[in-house]
């Protein structure tokens, strides 16, 4: 054999063992769960929503599922799992649009374990969101989400994937004490005061009229079809559904910018439709006086410390704040009222004390 | 499709690879032919089929213009065309916006969106309307005549995948002769084995070093006003590098894959680099368009026999049009202006490098100073990389106040701001590491990681280029180690993990 060939022979040879070999380590562990379960003891290190949720959520074993955006996030598995004897998973999108996440349930329900619980945080923006998933649209890495083996090699054949995923699952598992429960959390990398999320809210410079509650009466009647088909199809869970806490500033810049009859019209449209269901409980948080005008509980105006999660599981339990046929309406309006007192009131000492940035205007 | 995708490597090469092959060897000449132009416009419909009706409508009417072109007019005619098309693509807006500047008016520019590749395949139709034209007027080398060109030899010269995108502008004689002779149908090992190392060193080039430089020059150029001067230069050594990597390993790539076909084409870059003059630069920097220009637009100008002022403004011409050629931007003619002066300063005969003399300048016979080879050679990076600033800056606002920010000293340390775009999976482990370890370290650890690939960018640009590479043959086991080592590297570099940034909720 000549050595051209030789060296053919050779480089084709050497690279395909190379690379079978790279395919099977990122097989075996599998730091994205597209394949199995984690191996060889390795723990569940979940930090990537976009590249891990969709995996563990075909992959892994449980029978209740907390569903939501960031705010869900810094939930502990385990309070629910004592709470309600079973074993959670999370189910996160950021911004939690109602199609993602219930596309995510409908993988869930697809993967042959029993849900018997659900744990869904509705965001109030989810109400209005885009009424298809946005995984595509926003970059979310499709040969994760599809079952489409061809394409599989974009995650067998990942630098990221090699270089800093595998070292970093691998170093959470045997040499970092890695607890699963805080899967997705991001609570310890932040600050939760009144500097932080008013540093991190920026007030529209003028006050909108109030915007016709039915304008985002068409997307809403897409979203609620869509959510109280996955509760219809599935009698056998019982859901429970949460509006968060968010905190006084989100209720402020929404009245500003005119939305807030809109968003809580929606609300009371999501409550209706799912009350109607027997298998459904929903809690409402929002109306929460020493929890949302406490800005030491937020990092911004939306997202508030993990001892908030806690709170409202811990009110869940006990039954408090739930909304029902009878009360419902006067909860949500309730919430009207309330940011009424924030606009004219609660806001305004940080108004006098110049604490409020605003936002920039383009010219 | 781009040759460095899985796509390309794993299914498109192999598969028409093995149709070509197998259609010569089963001595299917034209099906053959045909099933490789197919295949040429199908990874080129990738980017969009209007492209590919834009694509062979033009070459129909090339094609049909060359059975008449021995008359002037019809040569000039089927050039004003092809300049046209060239231009209603890739100028239009840029002359709008120009007019409405002039006329302190707002013209709406027009949605066009260009075909890819089209200032290279513009000039290759032109180049062969040129030479058919000379041909059939009998005023071309013996070594380049074609006699008659069927239409099938035509689409294989101008759609030829390799080089349809990026180049190199290959002569009708170049790719027609080659795809005529019967010999390069079959399959040669001394050829595919050049045409894998070539894909593989160009491949590397491109997704190892030009990639991860363009993050670092990216940045720069987007910042220009918060430069300060050491990072500028840095950032601007980081572009030429990242220019020369990610051209140069197309074009490494694309003579490879065509070398695999059988098919030679024509070497774009030799060491650019290590030239001694900007002269001496442009022999070796995008070869084709130097050559192109030279031969259908300084010679018919008159070249160098027209005394020295005319021979100095066809130089300039050349360059501006080079410049525009590049881009629809005055930045860009700028650019081409500057080389175009560099070229002749180079040519007056004040200043040369030993072993790069003329024969005959434009103002004396032998050059009033002689540098060594090494200062020419870093004088003639410099003077390129002061050029970049128009290449690559959005505007020639910003290009000036590059050359501000270059020129006047400043250090407010925006160079570990710069570093840190290079947060590259490689680094990864040592970036973790001193995060635990030595968190102060950690700005300390980017600008290491920017020296160091600076660092291995020179050492490549300063070894044996691809070619001299390729052609010393009996690869040995270590050599081939080594190019198993950067194909696996730069195949699992295709795919990467993206940062979703944490707080888009």
């Amino acid at each position: 054999m000549n050595k051209n060939n030789s060296f053919i022979k050779n480089f084709i040879t050497g690279t395909l063992i190379i690379l079978f070999l790279i395919g099977i380590i990122v097989f075996l562990i599998d730091p994205f769960f597209h394949y199995h379960k984690p191996w060889f003891g390795l723990k569940a290190v979940l930090n990537d929503k976009e590249y891990q949720c969709i995996g563990t959520l075909r992959n892994f074993d449980y029978d209740a599922v907390i569903v939501g955006s960031s705010v869900a996030e810094n939930n502990d598995n385990s309070w629910y799992d004592n709470a309600f004897d079973c074993k959670t998973i999370k189910a996160i999108r950021s911004y939690g649009a109602t199609a993602d996440l219930c596309y995510l349930l409908n993988e869930a329900y697809s993967s042959g374990n029993t849900i018997r619980k659900v744990f869904y945080n509705i965001d109030p923006s989810s109400l209005n969101a885009s009424t298809e998933p946005t995984f595509k649209s926003t970059g979310c890495p499709m040969y994760l989400y599809d079952k489409n083996p061809l394409n599989d090699i974009q995650y067998l054949y990942n630098k990221g994937v090699l270089f800093e995923k595998i070292p970093y699952m691998i170093v959470n598992s045997y040499i970092v004490d890695y607890d699963e429960n805080l899967s997705y959390s991001w609570a310890k990398w932040k600050t939760f005061n009144k500097e932080s999320s008013l540093g991190l809210y920026f007030r529209p410079r003028t006050v909108k009229k109030m915007m016709n509650e039915n304008i985002y009466d068409d997307k809403l009647s897409v979203n609620i079809e869509i959510l109280t088909d996955v509760v219809k199809m599935h009698p056998e869970t019982d859901f429970y559904f949460f509006y968060p806490a968010y905190s006084m500033l989100w209720w402020d810049g929404i009245y500003r910018t005119g939305e807030r009859d809109a968003f809580i019209h929606c609300e009371k449209e999501m409550t209706k439709a799912l009350l109607s269901f027997d298998n459904v409980k929903i809690f409402c948080f929002q109306n929460e006086p020493e929890v949302i005008s406490n800005l030491d509980n937020y990092m911004d105006s939306i997202h508030f410390s993990p001892e908030i999660n806690k709170l409202m599981l811990d009110q869940m339990i006990s039954g408090e704040y739930r909304m029902t046929n009878e009360n419902y309406e006067e909860i949500l309006d309730g919430m009207k009222i309330y940011s009424d007192k924030i606009v004219n009131e609660l806001i305004i000492p940080y108004e006098k004390d110049n604490l409020i940035q605003y936002e920039q205007v383009d010219e | 499709m781009s040759f460095n995708s899985f796509s390309f490597i794993l299914i498109y090469l192999p598969i028409v690879l093995f149709l070509w092959h197998g259609l010569n060897h089963l001595k299917k000449w034209k099906l053959a032919d045909i099933t490789l132009i197919a295949a040429s416009l199908v990874l080129y419909g990738l980017f969009s089929y209007t492209f590919v009706l834009i694509l062979l409508s033009s070459c129909f009417i090339n094609f049909l213009l060359s059975k008449y072109i021995k008359r002037k007019h019809i040569l000039f005619f089927g050039v004003f065309l092809n300049l046209l098309l060239l231009g209603y693509f890739k100028y239009t807006n840029f002359f709008i916006s120009n007019i409405s500047a002039l006329l302190g008016k707002s013209f709406c520019e027009l949605q066009i969106i260009m075909p890819v590749g089209i200032s290279f395949f513009v000039f290759s139709q032109i180049a062969f309307l040129i030479d058919t034209h000379n041909e059939c007027n009998g005023n071309i080398k013996e070594e380049e005549k074609l006699s008659s060109v069927s239409l099938t030899e035509y689409l294989l010269y101008i759609t030829y995948f390799p080089k349809i995108v990026q180049g190199p502008i290959a002569l009708p004689y170049e790719i027609i002769s080659k795809f005529r002779n019967k010999n390069n149908r079959i399959l040669n090992s001394i050829y595919f084995r050049k045409g894998i190392e070539l894909f593989v060193i160009g491949l590397s080039k491109k997704v190892l070093l030009g990639d991860n430089l363009a993050k670092i020059a990216d940045y720069g150029f987007k910042y220009t006003y918060y430069m300060d001067t050491l990072t500028g230069a840095l950032v601007l050594v980081s572009y030429a590098l990242q220019l020369y990597f990610d051209f140069s390993g197309y074009c490494d790539m694309a003579e490879g894959v065509s070398l695999m076909f059988g098919i030679e084409l024509p070497i774009n870059f030799n060491s650019p680099y290590k030239a001694t003059s900007i002269r001496n630069l442009w022999q070796r920097w995008h070869m084709t368009l130097t050559r192109f220009f030279v031969r259908y637009v300084y010679i018919p100008l008159g070249g160098s026999h027209k005394g020295g002022i005319r021979t100095a403004i066809n130089v300039i011409i050349i360059f501006i049009l080079s410049g525009f050629w590049h881009g629809a931007g005055w930045t860009y003619i700028c650019w081409g202006l500057i080389m175009g002066i560099m070229v002749v300063f180079d040519n007056l005969g004040i200043m040369a490098t030993s072993g790069d003399l003329k024969k005959h300048y434009l103002l004396r016979d032998k050059p009033l100073f002689v540098i060594p080879v090494l200062a020419g050679r870093f004088l003639t990076f410099c003077m390129f990389l002061l050029s970049l600033i128009f290449f690559r800056s959005q505007n020639l606002t910003y290009a000036i106040q590059f050359i501000k920010q270059l020129g006047i000293f400043t250090w407010p340390g925006f160079m570990y701001k710069t570093a840190a775009n290079l947060d590259i999976s490689e680094n990864y482990l040592l970036i973790t590491a001193t995060n635990l370890f030595a968190k102060n370290m950690i700005n300390v650890v980017y600008v290491v990681s920017w020296l160091v690939l600076l660092f291995i960018s020179f050492i490549v640009i300063c070894s044996k280029n691809a070619h001299e590479i390729v052609e010393k043959g009996n690869p040995s086991r270590k050599f081939t180690l080594l190019l198993i080592i950067l194909f696996t590297w730069s195949f699992i570099s295709l795919s990467q993990v993206s940062t979703f940034i944490y707080f888009q909720f």
